[in-house]
């Protein structure tokens, strides 16, 4: 399967790609964390300290995050 | 940097440099392998790369600073280092990988995300840089109002900062070795400090700066430690990013060192070691 065909199902629709490792010890590392994947890794570990203040409530709760550009 | 007044015609003086930067790939110059290849005649440098990119991504993501979060990340295939332990190698290594998509189409996505919320639109790899006539262009499409990261190996040349300069509101810029060495033997690069250090000092007095370095099992010693120490002493309270995410992806394989995480030890020295440099670490 090529990379295209990776983000592009069938549908049309674009997929988001997220990629993630779980070591044994249950700790998880990821990258090109999309919103909805950390949503879900937040609600298999709520107390992880990297995806806690990731999450959409998190991020929408930083007032900061609506300023304008300096 | 240029400051408020910028805003108002980034995208015009992006738009202005196009022309010139699609006519430097006939002698390519753009990170410091200078290789002074006609990319527009199909030859072709170290990164492989034809004179038009291939888009491997482009989302809303949240795993990059808290700061830059929620990001529209664009992420351009094919890259200049050849780390072996790239957590995007498949796409890093092979500028074909991906699919093409115009700036304009690019531009009309983060518009929407960045009205959906997005705080900032990323531009990274691979490495952006390779592709700067295409960087340029959708940064000409972008608002000029928006928040624009640029993320980076940091082994741009000269030619590269004349183009980029004052277009981005971030640097996010990779510090990955401590040493010439091991940026020889893990990515294949030459004379690696030099560069990354001119690049960085430069970055530093145009616009914001976040530099990162990702802890590699076996690289405190002699990695983290001289980076530490160097910006320390040469970009003191620059934001730093110590990340603690390395997993053995790609072909890490091929060093004994890298064929797991980083031990709990080895963590906890690195963090010491920002500790005892004062450093200013974001998350
Ligand atoms: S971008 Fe760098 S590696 Fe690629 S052809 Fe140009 S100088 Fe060579």
């Amino acid at each position: 399967m090529t990379d295209t065909e990776l983000k592009q199902p069938p549908d049309g629709k674009r997929a988001l790609v997220s990629e993630i490792l779980i070591l044994p010890d249950g700790r998880v590392l990821g990258h090109s964390l999309t919103r909805a994947f950390t949503q879900l890794l937040s609600e298999l570990n709520p107390d992880d300290p990297q995806i806690r203040p990731r999450t959409p409530e998190a991020v929408a709760s930083d007032t900061t995050a609506q300023e304008p550009a300096a | 940097m240029i400051r408020s007044g910028r805003w108002e015609r980034r995208s015009a003086v992006a738009a202005g440099r196009i022309a010139a930067a699609r006519a430097a790939l006939a002698d390519c110059r753009f990170c410091a392998h200078d290789c002074g290849v006609n990319r527009l005649a199909g030859e072709v440098g170290v990164c492989r790369a034809g004179a038009g990119p291939r888009v491997h991504l482009a989302q809303v993501e949240v795993a990059d600073e808290l700061e830059l979060i929620p990001t529209f990340a664009i992420a351009l295939s094919g890259c200049d280092l050849r780390c072996d332990f790239c957590i995007t190698g498949a796409q890093s290594w092979n500028p074909l990988a991906g699919e093409i998509i115009p700036a304009a189409e690019l531009a009309t996505r983060a518009e929407a995300a960045l009205a959906g919320g997005a705080r900032t639109v990323m531009l990274l790899g691979g490495e952006p840089t390779i592709h700067l006539p295409f960087l340029l262009e959708v940064v000409a499409a972008l608002p000029d109002e928006a928040k624009l990261v640029l993320k980076t190996n940091a082994h741009g040349s000269v030619v590269s900062r004349a183009f980029l300069h004052g277009l981005f509101d971030v640097w996010c810029a990779d510090y990955k070795f401590g040493n010439d060495a091991c940026a020889e033997r893990l990515a294949r690069v030459p004379n690696y400090t030099e560069t990354v250090r001119e690049n960085l000092l430069w970055a530093a007095r145009q616009s914001d700066l976040i530099v990162r370095h990702l802890v590699m099992p076996g690289h405190v010693a002699c990695c983290w430690a001289p980076v530490a120490e160097w910006l320390a002493l040469h970009l003191p309270g620059v934001k730093v990013n110590l990340r603690s995410g390395f997993w053995p992806a790609w072909q890490a394989r091929r060093h004994p060192e890298l064929r797991g995480t980083v031990p709990d030890g080895e963590a906890a020295r690195a963090r010491e070691i920002a500790a005892e440099w004062d450093l200013n670490l974001v998350v």
